[in-house]
């Protein structure tokens, strides 16, 4: 492996200047393209002539790995465990193959559905409601289950815009995500939105 | 000027640079988040199998958009797209997506 030190010369193509340039290795911070942050001190290539990094040695890649992994955000809840029955349940309708990466999946597509629905606040603290009365006939202890998922920090945003304009906590608002799918996806017998989930899934998986 | 190469000699330059590490990214000022390699999803072990399992008809070739006597490869395989070019003796990677 070779490793450049700061000082180190080298050639690139530079997008601004148009040409073929001779570079510098530097440390500079170095920005994330959609906005997400930045990486600070990398060793990169720097053109000579306009003093824009044109290129990214190997050796920089495992800190701007890491600092990706920085850019996603965990998203966290304990609830009943039957919620994670429904999710399940969903997730069997839309795959054969259905697994875990399932479940973060449909309530991306439902968050972002809800996201663009005007009425959301009103629908989700309606929805969370209807999911609270749904407690066991019988006195019996549901246990509750961790659900945690990594997300971009997008979807983060939509999550907590959700939880806002609900006035509910992102458990609740999770909770009543959850039983849009149970409505929606898991006790129609034809799904309105299911031919399109195949679809995406199929898709994904190809 | 380059010297140029056909598809074995891109094909063993671009897995030698990548398990050697010897390869740069290259970039517009910022990082590209689309670019694989700048993510945690793929490893250069990952890229290596599938430049392997290219051929002949799953590579073109064609001048770089502003210096046209660089040599731009691209490989598409399994819904991969793999694109790169030499500058002696550095390896550039343009594009690492699915």
């Amino acid at each position: 492996m070779k490793l450049y030190s700061a000082g180190d010369k080298s050639k690139a193509i530079c997008e601004s200047c148009q040409e073929l340039v001779e570079t510098t290795f530097l440390y500079r911070d170095v920005p994330f393209d959609d906005g997400s942050g930045e990486v600070k001190d990398i060793l990169a290539s720097v053109c000579d002539r306009c003093g824009e990094v044109v290129a990214i040695p190997a050796q920089s890649l495992p800190s701007i790995r890491r600092a990706r992994e920085k850019v996603e955000a965990s998203l966290e809840a304990q609830v009943p465990a039957s919620d994670i029955e429904v999710l399940d349940a969903a997730a069997t309708r839309i795959s054969e193959r259905a697994s875990v990466r399932h479940r973060k999946f449909l309530l991306a597509f439902y968050v972002r559905k809800m996201a663009r629905d005007p009425q959301a606040g009103e629908r989700l603290k309606h929805l969370f409601s209807e999911a609270k009365a749904l407690r066991p006939k019988a006195k019996v202890k549901v246990p509750r289950k961790r659900l945690s998922f990594k997300v971009s920090h997008d979807f983060e945003e939509e999550f907590a815009q959700l939880a806002k304009i609900s006035g509910l906590k992102k458990t609740q608002v999770l909770r009543g995500v959850v039983h849009e799918i149970r409505s929606d996806l898991v006790y129609p017998e034809h799904p309105a939105s299911l031919p399109q989930l195949r679809e995406m899934v199929a898709t994904l998986e190809s | 000027m380059a010297k140029k190469i056909g598809f074995k000699e891109a094909k063993r330059r671009a897995i030698e640079a990548l398990r050697n590490k010897t390869y740069q990214v290259a970039t517009r000022s910022q990082i590209e988040t689309k670019n694989l390699l700048n993510a945690n999803a793929v490893s250069e072990e990952d890229i290596i199998a599938v430049i392997s399992k290219c051929r002949g008809q799953d590579h073109e070739m064609r001048p770089h958009d502003m210096i046209k006597t660089i040599d731009v490869h691209i490989l598409r395989k399994d819904g991969w797209y793999i694109k790169f070019y030499f500058l002696d003796p550095e390896t550039f990677f343009l594009s690492v997506h699915r």
